[in-house]
C-alpha cells in the first residue's frame, strides 16, 4: 500500500520535530487535516480533491515545522543584522587592504610579473572577502539559533551615541586618508627595494639589472625612502592635530621641496634611472628618435614637481581656509 | 487591493489572532474548529500560522490542553488559562484604547 498524501505530509513535519513533541503534534495534525477534509467533502469536493486542498492550504511542511519549533526563517534576524553588518564592514575595510597589500609586496619581492601580481591580488581580495562574509554570517547564524535568546541579546553590543560617525571636517585628512598614504608609501618602498633584486633584464653574468642606478643606494635612495616615511608621519600628524597648522604647512613645503630638488638634481646630474636597464630595453624594443630614458626622465621631473606644487598649494589653502573659518 | 495594501493590512492584523484565540478558547475548542470560527469572524489566518501559535501559547502557559478521546477522532482541546484570560483582558483594553485614539485621529476621514 502506498502512503497517502496525508501520511507523507505528516511524516515530513514529524521527522523534523524533537522526539518529545513528535507524537503529540502528529496526532493533532492528523485530526486537524481529517477535520478539514471532512469539511471540504461536506462542501461538495471529492475526497481526493479535498485532501489535496487541505494539505495545500497548510503550506510547506518546512514552514510549519519552523512554526512549531519557533525557529526563525532567516539567516540573521533584525536583532543581530546591524551588528553583523558593522562587524563585516570593519573587517573588510581593515583586513582586506592589508592582506592584499601584503600579497602584492610578497609577489613584487618574489619577482612575479606585473600581470600576475594584479591577477593574484584581485583573486586574493575576492577570496578573502567571500571568506570574511561567510564566516561572520555563519557565526551570527549560530548565535541566532542557539543558546538563550534573552541572555545573548543582553550580551550583544547595544547601539550607543558614541557610535555616531564624526562628520568629516573640511580640509582635515581622515584616518582613512592617512592609511591610504601609508599603503602607497609601503608599496613604493617595496618597489624601490624590490627592483634591486628582481628585474626582467639580466646582465651577461645572469644578475638582474635594476631599473634605478645601483650607485644611488649609497645615499639618494635611502634619502628617497626617508622622505616617503616622513610623508606618512606628516599624514598621521595631521590626523592627530585634526587641522592644518602653520607647522604642518612648513613641513609639507620642506618635504615637497626636498623630493622635487632631489629628483631634479639626480635626473639632471648623475641620473636616477639605470642606463644599463634602458640599454637592455633598447635591445628588445628599439625606440624612435628620442631615447626612452629621456622621455621617462622628463615625465618623472614633471610628475614630481607637479605633485609637489599641488601638495604645497593644497596644504597651504587648507590651512588658510581653516584659519579664517 | 494591491500588494502594498495587503502588506499593511497584514501588519495591522498581526497580533489580533492571539487576542481572538484567547477570547474564543475561554470555551474549550480544538484547532480546526477554532480556525473555522476565526475565519467566519473575519480573521484571515491559515492553519500553518494558527496551529503552531496554539502550541506557543500553550508553552507560555496562556492555554491549557487536554486530549479528548470520547469521539472516534481524538482531538486536542485547548482552553484559555486564568493567566491567558488576564492577558486577553489587558490586550482587549489596549485595543479599546487604540480604537478611541484612532477615532480621534481620524476626525472627518470616512
Amino acid at each position: 500500500m502506498t502512503a497517502s498524501l496525508t501520511d507523507r505530509y505528516v511524516h515530513a513535519v514529524a521527522r523534523s520535530l524533537p522526539e518529545s513533541r513528535r507524537d503529540d503534534v502528529e496526532r493533532e495534525l492528523r485530526a486537524t487535516i481529517a477535520d478539514d477534509i471532512d469539511a471540504r467533502v461536506d462542501a461538495g469536493s471529492s475526497p481526493s480533491d479535498a485532501e489535496r486542498d487541505a494539505l495545500t492550504s497548510l503550506g510547506d511542511p518546512a514552514a510549519l515545522v519552523a512554526g512549531y519549533l519557533d525557529r526563525p526563517l532567516h539567516l540573521i534576524g533584525p536583532a543581530y543584522y546591524l551588528t553583523w553588518v558593522r562587524l563585516l564592514r570593519l573587517l573588510l575595510v581593515i583586513v582586506l587592504p592589508i592582506a592584499t597589500a601584503g600579497v602584492v609586496v610578497g609577489q613584487v619581492i618574489a619577482g612575479t610579473p606585473p600581470g600576475g601580481i594584479v591577477g593574484s591580488a584581485i583573486g586574493i581580495a575576492i577570496t578573502l572577502a567571500v571568506h570574511l562574509a561567510f564566516w561572520t554570517a555563519f557565526v551570527f547564524w549560530l548565535i541566532e539559533r542557539t543558546a538563550q535568546r534573552s541572555a545573548q541579546r543582553a550580551a550583544m553590543p547595544t547601539w550607543t551615541l558614541d557610535q555616531l560617525p564624526t562628520p568629516p571636517v573640511k580640509g582635515v585628512p581622515s584616518l582613512g586618508e592617512a592609511i591610504t598614504v601609508a599603503s602607497f608609501v609601503a608599496l613604493a618602498i617595496a618597489a624601490i627595494v624590490g627592483q634591486q633584486f628582481v628585474s626582467n633584464f639580466t646582465d651577461a653574468a645572469g644578475a638582474p639589472i635594476p631599473v634605478l642606478r645601483p650607485e644611488l643606494w649609497s645615499w639618494a635612495l635611502p634619502l628617497v625612502i626617508a622622505i616617503l616615511v616622513a610623508e606618512v608621519g606628516h599624514a598621521f600628524w595631521l590626523v592627530a592635530a585634526r587641522r592644518w597648522t602653520l607647522a604642518h604647512v612648513v613641513v609639507n613645503i620642506v618635504l615637497a621641496a626636498a623630493s622635487a630638488t632631489l629628483m631634479v638634481f639626480l635626473i639632471t646630474g648623475p641620473g636616477f634611472y639605470n642606463p644599463e636597464w634602458f640599454a637592455a630595453l633598447e635591445r628588445v624594443a628599439p625606440s624612435g628618435a628620442t631615447p626612452v630614458l629621456d622621455i621617462v626622465n622628463l615625465i618623472t621631473v614633471l610628475t614630481v614637481v607637479g605633485v609637489g606644487l599641488w601638495d604645497v598649494v593644497d596644504g597651504a589653502w587648507k590651512w588658510f581656509r581653516g584659519r579664517s573659518a | 487591493m494591491d500588494d502594498k495594501d495587503a502588506a499593511h493590512l497584514q501588519e495591522l492584523r498581526r497580533g489580533t489572532v492571539v487576542l481572538a484565540s484567547l477570547l474564543v478558547l475561554r470555551t474549550p475548542g480544538y484547532g480546526y474548529a477554532l480556525l473555522d470560527q476565526l475565519e467566519r469572524a473575519g480573521f484571515e489566518v491559515g492553519g500553518d500560522t494558527l496551529y503552531p501559535l496554539l502550541r506557543r501559547l500553550e508553552s507560555q502557559g496562556l492555554l491549557e490542553s487536554e486530549w479528548n478521546t470520547d469521539e472516534a477522532r481524538p482531538r486536542k482541546f485547548y482552553r484559555t488559562s486564568p493567566e491567558g484570560v488576564a492577558l486577553a483582558a489587558r490586550l482587549a483594553a489596549d485595543w479599546d484604547r487604540l480604537t478611541a485614539s484612532l477615532h480621534d485621529l481620524r476626525g472627518d476621514l470616512a
